[in-house]
This record gives C-alpha cells, structure tokens and sequence, in this order.
C-alpha cells in the first residue's frame, strides 16, 4: 500500500522518456507512441493485480533497453539523425565564426547581425521543417535530405562570405555582386555538386532496400 | 517462435492483413497478433514502430492521432489505405504460392520431415 501511494507513475514514465530522448534516433512523435505503448501495457499488468510500480517495471522490461530501440528506431529515422548531426555541426560553426568575427571586428553588429542571423534562421527553420509530417507526406527522404544539404550549402556560402565582406548585405549591399558570387563561387558549386552526387547515391540506396 | 528472417518477411503482410479488418494501434497488433497465433509469433515495439512508420512512408498505411473512446488515451491509429490493399494482395498470392507448394511435398513425404 505505502509503495504504491509514494510511487509516481506519471513522473517515473517522464524519467523514462528523458533517457530515451537522450538519444537522436528517436523523433518526438517516435516517444510519444512508445509512452502511449508503454501505459497500456502498465495498465494491463496492472489489470492482472500488480502494483503500479511493478507494472511499470515490467512493462520498461518488455520495452527492451535503451540502448536496443535507440538501434531499431535509428534504421528508419537514419536520415533524420543524420540532418541532426549537420544541425549540431552548423550551429558549431556559427558559434565559431561568431565569436571569431566578435574579437576580429567591431562591426560584428552590423555585419554579423543583419548579414546572417534572418536568413541563418530561416534556413535552421527550414531544415528543421523538413523533418515535419507535413513535408513528409510530400517529399521523399532522400529528396528532403538533398534539399536541406542545399540550403546548409547556401547558408555555409552566405555566412562565410557575409562575414568577410560587406556589400553582401545591409545597407550597402550590391545585389548584382551577390548574384555574381553564388554564381560563380567555387565552393559553393563544390557544395552543390557533392549535395546532388548525395542525394542520388542516397536515393538509389532506397530504392534498392 | 519464428526465425528471424521470417519475422522480418511476414510482419508486413500480417499488418496490412490485421489492418484489413479494421484500424488498429502498436499495443493492439501485438496483443492480436500473438493471440491468432498461440503465443508463436511474439513481436517487439522496437520491432514493429519502425516498420509501421516505414510502411506509412512507403503510403501503404496511414496513421493519425487520436483519444480513445473509453479511457481518453491518446493512441496512435493505423489505417491500411489503398495502395497497402494492392500490396496485400500480392503478398497473398506469393505466401499461398509457397503455403501450397510445401503442403503438397510434406503430404506425399510425411515422414522426412
């Protein structure tokens, strides 16, 4: 009677799910179907005449560990962890090149601020929005994967080169200029060429499996 | 208990077939898929999630959340669609294809199994 009084179902499934979140193989909608699993079957055992705390364990048990879903759940959310990695990696280098341009120049405000943080924003957002449900009932993975390297190639392009020279925006901006360089700068069709020979590799990959 | 290499070739034909009949969520095909077959066929949510959303990706089925009736609990529904029939349809033909084949060498040589 005292343990099932002093123990917290609801607080111990939270505990639950922030280990697995730990994890980037699982997507929000991925824990919050497992939780949903998780409570009927705590409840059946529960039906069956064990504690609340003892349902709860075995019903984790019969989850399987951590550590095992984490692996099954990764096959198919691959890309997925894959485009956080690269989000993880991105807002690195931002981080870096900020603090470097800070201690390198005092135009860090005017360069900094209106040069890369709104389309910065836009493309995280972007990138992030094409993990949704929505964009995938439209696109295909591998099809949303090139498209996100995309706009991480762009964004790449635009932060370095944003950061060094100031009539890419702002007030004086030369927008001809900026055509000229997305154009013809070589690091960006670099990008552009590794992205597609990516997604084409990681197209065929799905078809085949 | 099944090998696993032929829980991993019937787990969508026995989805799509239980989804045939009606809608469903991960708990209740687990429970109704062990009760049809005595306790043989035991699958794991690690198992059967990541083959459920691939199978939603591929559009054979199609999910959507929702409260249940009874106990208000938000569950995750799937639904077989129409290219999932198609699909089912094809895989009946190949299991029965192999179901028949092997019936008819086991009924004239009972003995060598």
């Amino acid at each position: 009677m005292e343990n099932e009084t002093s123990f917290d179902l609801n607080c111990a499934i939270q505990r639950w799910r922030g280990e697995l979140a730990k994890s980037a193989s699982f997507r929000a909608d991925d824990l919050e179907e497992l939780e949903s699993h998780l409570r009927d079957s705590e409840s059946s055992l529960r039906a069956q005449g064990l504690t609340a705390e003892e349902a709860f364990l075995i019903a984790v048990r019969r989850t399987g560990s951590g550590d095992a879903l984490a692996a099954e759940f990764a096959t198919i959310n691959g890309s997925s962890v894959w485009l956080d990695r690269l989000l993880w990696m991105t807002t690195g280098s931002i981080t870096v090149s900020a603090l470097w341009s800070l201690t390198t120049t005092l135009l860090f405000v005017r360069t900094t601020v209106f040069a890369w943080l709104a389309p910065g924003i836009l493309a995280v957002a972007l990138i992030v929005g094409l993990q949704s449900n929505v964009a995938r009932k439209f696109l295909r993975a591998p099809l949303r994967l090139a498209i996100a390297f995309l706009l991480a190639s762009l964004f790449s392009v635009l932060l370095r080169t944003s950061l060094m020279d100031q009539r890419m925006f702002g007030p004086s901006a030369d927008f001809p200029y900026m055509q000229r360089l997305l154009l013809f700068n070589w690091t960006f069709f670099l990008q552009f060429v590794a992205s597609g020979m990516i997604a084409l590799f990681m197209f065929r990959q799905s078809r085949r499996s | 208990m099944l090998s696993k290499e032929l829980v991993a070739a019937s787990t969508v034909p026995l989805v799509l077939s239980v989804l045939s009949k009606g809608e469903s969520y991960g708990y209740e095909l687990i429970q109704n898929v062990r009760e049809l077959s005595g306790g043989k066929i035991e699958w794991t949510e690690g198992m059967l999630y990541p083959v459920l959303h691939w199978m939603e990706r591929e559009n054979l089925i199609e999910s959507e959340w929702r409260s249940a009736e009874d106990s208000g609990r938000r569950r995750r529904y799937y639904r077989i669609r129409k290219e999932g029939r198609k699909a089912l349809q094809s895989e009946q033909q190949q299991w029965i294809a192999v179901h028949t084949t092997l019936m008819k060498l086991w009924k004239t040589k009972p003995h060598s199994i």
